[in-house]
């Protein structure tokens, strides 16, 4: 968790600073009311970094302030040591789990660009078995029957009944 | 009152009206029963449609799934022992046992009379307390209402999280997306980057299907194709006879007021509800030694309490204009979108719309025990469906839903990116709600502080002249710091306690 804890306050701060400095030029814009429209994004920015400060530093330093309390209590908390003492995986990037993940992004990429290309119901007959098929689904009639009654009702509910016209691509 | 009261149900109990939300609820106990989809991910799926209809219908539809859901957990927490949603998991402790006994089709009765039977209660009480409780907020102007918003939230922050800071984190972040567009009292854009897209804002309803549904979507993904167990029960007759009706009505009673309260206090939730009435109802038992084995009471306790919460999340809502969890966060949503905007003024200046509400609680209740008395059968079937199939029509549903409501392609890139975001941070142990709530009342928090320092010549003392205001923010900021220092003080006291010893 440490290292991304790291990571996101390092980024949110960064975020903020950049959003404080863009805010700041929107009240040279307005004036004589009260409050700027840029002063409520400037208090916002100002407590995120704060917040992210604490977060990075607690990432940062909170070992240490953890086994100087332990040393001067000489009480050793066993269940919290040893939590600690574990490398923590939350993201295993190699698993199988998220390599899926990275399949399914590529897969959403393909998506979008059939859907610019070629509209909803192309986009979605591809994104749908895809999707199957990430789970580890082979047979292909349970594929297309899934695939073609999902369509047939959003067709039919969507189109149909509430007419709402969906996605048309660039070609079709 | 009553004039508008018989106006509302002549408004709900039109067939186009009850049909909605005979499907809101029918649809609410579908989601509920299948072990991976949670009841916000079926409310953010639904709001873009009932979006379409026109405003009471769509509202009425919502208020089905709202209370359908909750109730749909606890079929699979009885049959196949994983509750549907978080609100169900104590309904397992005592539903299983007696469903492994051959004794399901008493513990899916119960569960039913008992969520039915809360959910109806919480309903009552709501017409009871809503109309006194605006009576007071009637008397709130701008900095009251700033200082309300920033109550609740801070309320939900600190109740939702495992991890304050990091609910902070996430509450900041959802005002800034809030920011994002055209400033409403001075008209000057902000980090639009120069696209019209972004100036109307940040679209609510990407944002929470890609928070919600995507990124649970992406995460059944990670996890893999999981395989449910199927019940081999055979369910018959599911209506509990009077005997056992009259044995656990003390328990639906007790645990009904408990779900009502816990549901009106902002940041609750279900799951909150079902553990505090499951633990009331063992500690008042003769026996608590039983709880555990099968006992009826174990059924009724969490579901009566689960289900009460829809009745006590309105309170707030329609009163203050405060949501009490992501799901009445979602309901907040909706009404805004319809044009109503919750608070005090709606019971002087729209008082059918809040009946209207009411009573569509009431008969949503009513079709969720009907369609949970005559189609448990089917239900318990649908929850054997596999992640493989379900995630991608989820996907699908997540496309249409967001491309439905304002039929921009833009729409569907932005539910993309906030989904991928959303899957990480939640891994991170970022919570969610924080940002959907911020995001939704970000507008009206600088809204009402704008307001207030006019009020005041930009003089942030206004707010210590403002007794409630005060109050509230000194509640607010209590809420934070207040639970942090008291694990504090528990883990020094444990420590010089080990060191005793």
């Amino acid at each position: 968790m440490k290292k991304y804890d790291i990571g996101v306050s390092i980024v949110l701060i960064l975020i903020s600073i950049y959003m404080m400095v863009t805010a700041s030029g929107y009240n040279e814009a307005v004036s004589g009311t009260a409050m700027g429209p840029g002063v409520w994004v400037i208090i916002l920015c100002v407590i995120m970094i704060i917040l992210s400060a604490i977060l990075l530093l607690r990432a940062l330093f909170g070992d240490k302030l953890k086994s100087m309390m332990q040393k001067k209590s000489e009480a050793a908390e066993a269940p919290e040591a040893t939590a600690e003492a574990v490398p923590e995986k939350i993201f295993d990037f190699k698993s199988p789990g998220m390599k899926r993940l990275y399949i399914t992004f590529g897969v959403l990429a393909v998506f979008v660009l059939l859907l610019e290309l070629f509209g909803f119901y192309i986009a979605v007959a591809f994104l749908l078995p895809a999707i199957m098929a990430i789970f580890g689904e082979r047979r292909w009639w349970m594929m297309l029957a899934v695939t073609a009654g999902a369509l047939l009702f959003i067709y039919v509910v969507f189109v149909l009944f509430l007419s709402i016209r969906l996605p048309q691509g660039i070609i079709f | 009152m009553l004039s508008s009261l018989l106006s509302a149900i002549s408004t709900v109990f039109t067939p186009f009206n009850l049909l909605l939300t005979f499907v809101g609820a029918f649809f609410g106990v579908f989601i509920g029963a299948m072990p991976g989809l949670t009841s916000i991910m079926g409310l953010s799926l639904l709001l873009p449609l009932t979006l379409t209809f026109e405003g009471n219908s769509g509202i009425l539809m919502l208020l089905g799934v709202f209370c359908g859901f909750i109730y749909g957990g606890s079929i699979t927490a009885i049959l196949i022992k994983t509750p549907g949603t978080a609100n169900s998991a104590a309904t397992v402790l005592d539903g299983y046992p007696l469903a492994q006994k051959g004794e399901a089709a008493k513990a899916l009765g119960v569960s039913t009379f008992a969520s039915t039977f809360g959910g109806i209660f919480s309903a009552i009480m709501l017409l009871w307390t809503a109309p006194l409780l605006s009576k007071v907020a009637l008397s709130f102007t701008s900095p009251e209402y700033f200082a309300l918003a920033v109550f609740g939230i801070s309320m939900v922050t600190s109740l939702s999280s495992k991890n304050i800071l990091k609910g902070l984190i996430s509450a900041v972040i959802g005002l800034m997306l809030a920011t994002v567009g055209m400033d409403s009292l001075t008209g000057a854009k902000r980090f639009t980057f120069d696209s019209t897209y972004l100036l109307g804002g940040i679209a609510m309803v990407p944002v929470l299907i890609g928070l919600y549904a995507f990124s649970q979507g992406l995460s059944n993904i990670v996890e893999g194709n999981k395989v449910p167990v199927k019940s081999k029960e055979k369910i018959k007759h599911t209506f509990p006879t009077p005997k056992i009706i009259k044995k656990i009505m003390p328990t639906v009673l007790r645990s009904g007021i408990i779900g009502t309260v816990i549901g009106a206090i902002p940041g609750t939730g279900g799951d909150i509800a079902c553990w505090t009435a499951y633990n009331e109802t063992k500690r008042w038992d003769k026996h608590p030694e039983e709880f555990g084995t099968g006992r009826v009471e174990g059924v009724a306790a969490p579901e009566a309490a689960n289900n009460a919460i829809s009745g006590g999340a309105l309170i707030p809502l329609l009163t203050l204009g405060i949501p009490g969890d992501a799901g009445t966060a979602i309901m907040l949503g909706a009404l805004m979108m319809q044009g109503i905007v919750p608070g005090p003024l709606l019971f002087t200046s729209e008082q059918e719309k809040v009946y209207i509400i009411i009573v569509g609680l009431f008969v949503a209740n009513i079709f969720m025990g009907i369609i949970g008395f005559s189609g448990i059968r089917l239900f318990a079937k649908i929850s054997a469906v596999s992640t493989r199939f379900l995630t991608p029509i989820v996907f699908v549903f997540c496309i249409v839903g967001t491309y439905a409501l304002n039929s921009n392609v833009n729409d569907i890139f932005l539910m993309f990116i906030v989904g991928i975001l959303a899957y990480f941070l939640q891994k991170l142990d970022f919570p969610m709600p924080p940002i959907v709530l911020r995001l939704i009342l970000g507008s009206t928090l600088e809204k009402n502080l704008q307001r207030t320092l006019i009020l005041s010549d930009g003089d942030f003392s206004i707010f210590l002249q403002r007794p409630i205001a005060l109050c509230l923010l000194i509640a607010a900021f209590a809420s934070i710091f207040v639970p942090p220092v008291i694990n504090l003080v528990k883990k020094r006291r444990a420590k010089k306690a080990a060191v005793a010893e």
